[in-house]
């Protein structure tokens, strides 16, 4: 069971762990230097916000105990593996119903900005020893928590 | 200890799967009217042919053998014996249980509007069985008409169109989709219609159905005299909750089954969940009314209270909305806000500082926030004044495992 | 990665170093890799902006222009002319003191070591004068000049000094730079907020400094050094940690300016002088090499046989070498002086002092370098050096690792001295390439840096990918000083080499890989290949000579790459400088270059790759000219 940590306080707003995502589901290549960053099919699967003070806010999938976006799934793409913890998404199972997107109560959902028709969900690197993202974060604001 | 389940649609399989979870031993038993697992969310892509049966099914290839869990499908209750703890089928085989959950979901209905149950070129949309009715019976150039511009009226809207037949769409209310949509997003969505040639007629009802010789409807008539051609008719005029075989029983219903907040019913063992219950007939509520009845059946105790039905999700023609709670402001007292680009049209309407309703088309990025502030009524005053800039940052806070919780 | 405790250093291709870091107490720049390994993405690619108060703007495909409209292109042009500009900056600082003190010689009638090169740049630069004196005057104001001159006018000592196929290309695409100092200044100014934002004009304006730094900046410092300082001679020289002698007061010199110790490094040998080292206890003084000035004196070591101990080390063994215990002071006047060597200066108690204040660390005494005040800085040294010395020898412990290093690295090669070598034309070279025996030539130079796959792994490694295929490397700068640490400049390298370079090598006594000194010295390769390419008849983008600066490190080196790229040459990096986040600016570098100057940028990390890249591009040229 591995999970992300978040520390909003030590959270600097650099973005780089959504570079870092992006450049883990990136088709052309994984290394740094492969990202396009012009190109809108790159989207990162977390995001960094403001809160209403201006205060950076990360925004990350929590793979919840009790996810609301399988629940709200119709189609079963949307599946928690119980050993693992990781709440999964399936794209070909996927109808594009956007139940998901609605239902998670953290807002961490959306739609693709090309094909609209895929939900970016965080994977948590399917299977990658660390996640990208926690690998890049030069502040320490994500680190990965395992449970037994 | 044996659990029985009617029905194998989304409150069934969960509470089949729940039991499991709990109890690795005991016996479960699902039987269904249904001979496949589907999802009736995705009907309309089988109308259209992008997928097939098995395309629609919700859970995984092997989920009854992994779960061990014996599934008695194409099977009809006809009655239960309460006192010898009996299901009844059709075919007078007989199952006792522990416990049974009852999770027959609804059937569409067709209204009394003449000649409308007689003629044999009539389905409504809840079974797979309708879509392939529908499927093999409309072809490329035939004239369809769809009584109803609900959500399952577009659906099979949608699906038709896929098929390329002239359909013709009927709704009373002044839009399509009214209970959802106002009216500029309804009118979005007519325009997506138009052009696709599909005939949108509102503020129209059908008053009498035409029958030719062999008995199939050949025309209907509206309420204002127009008649329109049809060699096939779609009903999507509403569902009732499926529980005729219950009339020799004592479980007491009204709209549907009546449940208490451990979905049990008035019937000592005899629980049920989802569109049953015609309490918030949607799928995430039956999923998860279906986990709280499995929790309750299997001993423990495990309420289940949100039954906030008035959220929906759409995505046709390539246009996605979302829409929550009111979708128009009941009095002036509320204030709507409105955003709009050439992308996108959001609207929230809201009263001292509590968000009664939303609506999103066009960009539906992270809105589960919004579903969360009107579903529990959170108040956002002294958050940022612009409420489609709100998001889980304003409520931000952690549990110590770190998942997140809001902090209200 | 080593772990000693909890603390990791980064690999290095030279063993015997990376074991002795791992062991230090003290913290060096290879201790640091670890914890600045997480990088930034948008730095990475160059699209991060930092030029003003709206920003930093950082492009995303969510934001793809900066807030006053920016694109990606534009900001990368803008970082990329910018640090181009630096670097020109450095190097025309470097000639302009050098042609300054050269200027001071001449009035001072001081000391002409080189007086054949002196000649020639009279020659070429059409000056006469029967007076050595004031030819040397002459020679360096007309430096000064073209440097001085306003953007307006085009610096004339270019068409001189450039081989002239290449300047009708800089004139035909309007390269020709203006006063060198003024450019540097407008493009400065160019690269600032809401002014340029052509990344074509910009890029442009990078290969104009680029020209100026390579024909200035790099290959007239040389030869004005040349004539203060005397002319290359090839010979066989100890270099590594063990040139150390404990027994010695032993100064250690950073920087580029070799001018700067014209007066030390004959002083520490008067016998008064040293006197006041005995009286101390020591033997004398030693100067010891480390950064760029110490190839410089290496390169030059056979006239200073006597006070050079030998170089030690490139700039990122500067603080191990400190780390020693055997260093006494350390004089800096320019790059690379690394910030890391002052706490270790500090804890082992090694005085500081720094003559040019672009060099001055936080704990240095700062004495301003001027000719006319060389006797009395000479002997201010000297004398801090004894104090250092006395104060410093019975409290620090020496950990000098004597297996470290080699004593037969072949130094001094030149333009003139790999010529004579060869019989005094280049005749023999351009056979042997002919007959296939060399299939090529590669310049692997520049800077070392810790993060291609480590301390000079990734151009020791190239280096020996290229020896293999028979394509001789020529090197200068500090992968010359990762080169020789690791033995592949001693004739016995020659084993490493491919079956007909080996041979050629075993004949003529020579190593594979020939070390033509301090960065600066890339300017010599490039007059080398100026000089084949007029023997040959053809144009230097037609030789079968490629270039690499697999490890560049900082903005000299971007400065480098563009005069590189104005001659027309194929360069190769490692790691991308920045770029990559425009497609326009690497389209333009990498492919649509080549129909401008003929240069091209190629970006590989990885080292086979980029092996059978620059041999393919020989290959190619080679049947283009006709050869087998």
């Amino acid at each position: 069971m591995i999970r992300i940590i978040i520390d909003r306080s030590l959270c600097q707003g650099c973005l780089n762990c959504t570079l870092a995502c992006m450049a883990e589901h990136n088709e052309k290549g994984k290394s740094i230097f492969d990202l396009d960053l012009e190109n809108a099919k790159n989207e990162s699967r977390s995001y960094i916000t403001l809160d209403s003070e201006g205060r950076v806010t990360p925004i990350f999938c929590r793979h919840c105990e009790d996810p609301e976006c399988v629940a709200a799934c119709m189609s079963g793409a949307m599946t928690k593996d119980p050993s693992t913890g990781i709440v999964k998404y399936d794209e070909k199972k996927c109808a594009a119903c956007f139940m998901c997107v609605m239902s998670c109560p953290f807002g961490v959902l959306k739609v693709d900005d090309v094909t609209k028709r895929v939900i970016l969900k965080c994977d948590l690197c399917d299977g990658r020893e660390v996640p990208r993202c926690v690998e890049n974060c030069p502040s320490g604001a994500i680190s990965i928590c395992k449970e037994a | 200890m044996r659990y029985i389940i009617i029905g194998a649609s989304a409150a069934g399989i969960s509470a089949a799967r729940t039991l499991r979870s709990l109890d690795s031993d005991c016996e479960i038993v699902v039987i269904s009217k249904d001979k496949d697992v589907y999802s009736r969310c995705m009907l309309h892509l089988v109308i259209s042919g992008e997928r097939e049966i098995k395309g629609i099914s919700f859970i995984e290839e092997d989920f009854f053998e992994n779960s061990r869990i014996k599934w008695i499908k194409a099977a009809q209750v006809v009655d239960i014996n309460e006192n010898e703890k009996r299901v009844i089928l059709s075919d007078n085989k007989t199952f006792t249980y522990d416990k049974l959950l009852i999770a027959s979901g609804a059937e569409a209905t067709i209204p009394p509007i003449e000649n409308l149950r007689k003629a044999n070129n009539v389905s409504c949309l809840r079974n797979i069985e309708d879509s392939i009715s529908i499927s093999e019976k409309c072809s490329n150039g035939d004239d369809v008409v769809i009584i109803g511009g609900g959500l399952v009226g577009i659906d099979a809207a949608v699906g038709l169109i896929g098929k390329g037949a002239n359909v013709h769409l009927i709704e009373m209310a002044d839009r399509i989709l009214p209970l959802q949509l106002d009216k500029k997003a309804s009118l979005n969505y007519e325009k997506l219609f138009l052009d696709k040639n599909v005939d949108i007629i509102t503020s129209a009802s059908v008053k009498e159905v035409r029958l030719n010789e062999t008995g199939g409807a050949k025309e209907v008539v509206l309420s204002d005299g127009r008649t329109i051609p049809c060699k096939y008719i779609v009903v999507a005029a509403g569902v009732k909750p499926n529980i005729d075989f219950l009339n020799g029983t004592s479980v007491k219903v009204e709209r549907g089954i009546v449940i208490d907040s451990y979905c049990k019913t008035s019937s000592m063992d005899i629980f049920a969940a989802g569109d049953v219950t015609g309490l918030a007939p949607i799928w995430p509520v039956a999923v998860k009314q279906g986990r709280a009845a499995a929790y309750n059946m299997a001993g423990f105790e495990k309420a289940y209270e949100d039954f906030f039905a008035f959220q929906n999700t759409m995505n046709f023609l390539g246009l996605e909305t979302v829409s929550i709670g009111k979708a128009e402001a009941p009095d002036e007292s509320f204030i709507t806000d409105i955003f709009e680009n050439k992308c996108s049209y959001k609207k929230i309407i809201h009263k001292e500082g509590i968000i009664y309703g939303a609506i999103l088309q066009g960009d539906i990025s992270y809105c589960g926030v919004l579903d969360y502030l009107i579903k529990n009524k959170v108040n956002t005053s002294g958050k940022s004044k612009n409420l489609f800039s709100l998001s889980f940052a304003d409520f931000y806070d952690t549990k110590e495992n770190g998942e997140y919780v809001y902090s209200v | 990665m080593n772990t000693c405790g909890n603390c990791t250093t980064c690999s290095s291709a030279d063993k015997v170093l990376e074991k002795f870091i791992s062991s230090l107490e003290e913290e060096t720049s290879h201790h640091r890799v670890k914890t600045q390994s997480i990088k930034c993405g948008f730095g990475q690619q160059g699209v991060c902006c930092r030029l003003c108060s709206n920003g930093p703007c950082r492009i995303t495909p969510k934001s793809p222009k900066g807030v006053c409209g920016a694109t990606a292109d534009t900001i990368v042009a803008r970082n990329f002319l910018r640090a181009v500009a630096a670097g020109a900056g450095c190097y025309l600082h470097i000639v302009e003191n050098t042609a300054l003190n050269l200027k001071k010689t001449g009035e001072n009638k001081g000391r002409i070591m080189g007086p054949n090169a002196l000649n020639h740049l009279a020659e070429l630069f059409e000056i006469q004068d029967e007076d050595i004196y004031k030819k040397a005057v002459l020679v360096a104001e007309a430096v000064l000049k073209d440097l001085y001159k306003p953007r307006y006018e085009k610096m004339e000592l270019v068409k001189k000094l450039a081989y002239e196929p290449r300047f009708k290309v800089w004139e035909k695409f309007n390269l020709l730079p203006g006063g060198a100092k003024a450019e540097v200044f407008d493009a400065v100014v160019k690269t600032s907020t809401n002014l340029n934002s052509d990344p074509v004009d910009m890029l442009l304006n990078c290969l104009n400094l680029g020209i100026s730094t390579g024909l200035y900046g790099l290959e007239l410092t040389n030869l004005l050094n040349d004539v203060m300082l005397g002319e290359p001679v090839i010979r066989q020289a100890k270099v590594g940690f063990k040139v150390v002698d404990p027994d010695y007061i032993n100064i250690m010199i950073t920087g580029h300016q070799h001018s700067i110790f014209a007066h030390l490094q004959h002083r520490l040998l008067d016998s008064d002088v040293i006197v006041k080292a005995k009286a101390a206890g020591a033997k004398g003084f030693r100067l010891v090499g480390c950064t760029c000035v110490g190839q410089d004196l290496q390169l030059r070591g056979e006239h200073y046989k006597e006070v050079f101990s030998g170089h030690a080390g490139n700039n990122f063994t500067s603080e191990a070498l400190i780390a020693t215990g055997g260093i006494d002071i350390i004089l800096s006047e320019f790059n690379c002086t690394l910030p890391g060597i002052e706490p270790i200066a500090n804890e082992l108690k090694v005085k500081m002092v720094c003559l040019d204040d672009v060099a001055k660390k936080v704990n240095a005494d700062y004495i301003k370098y001027k000719y006319e005040d060389r006797e009395v800085i000479s002997n201010n040294v000297i004398d801090e050096a004894v104090k250092s010395y006395s104060g410093r020898r019975k409290n620090v412990k020496m950990n000098i690792p004597m297996d470290h290093g080699f004593d037969d690295v072949i130094t001094g090669v030149s333009e003139n001295s790999l010529r004579e070598f060869l019989g005094g034309t280049w005749k023999p070279l351009v056979d042997l390439i002919a007959s296939g025996k060399i299939k090529g030539v590669a310049g692997v130079v520049g800077c070392s840096n810790l993060t291609a796959m480590g301390h000079d792994v990734f151009t020791v490694e190239l280096t020996k990918e290229l020896i293999k295929r028979d394509i001789i490397v020529l090197s200068a700068g500090c992968s010359s000083g990762g080169l020789e640490n690791v033995g592949l400049m001693s004739p016995s390298a020659a084993s490493l080499a491919g079956d007909n370079l080996r041979e050629v090598c075993e004949s003529l006594g020579i190593p594979p890989v020939l070390n033509f000194g301090p960065c600066l010295a890339i300017g010599r390769l490039e007059i080398v290949a100026s000089q084949l390419a007029q023997y040959l008849g053809i144009d230097i983008p037609e030789l079968p000579l490629v270039l690499s600066a697999p490890q560049w490190l900082e903005e000299q080196a971007l400065a480098d790459g563009a005069f590189g790229l104005a001659l027309g040459l194929p360069l190769h990096l490692a790691i991308p400088p920045f770029i990559t986040g425009s497609k326009v600016v690497t389209k333009v570098l990498t492919e649509d270059l080549q129909g401008i100057t003929g240069g091209q940028l190629i970006l590989e990390d990885d080292v086979l790759k980029a092996a059978d890249r620059l041999e393919d591009i020989i290959l190619n040229r080679r049947k283009s000219l006709g050869l087998v």
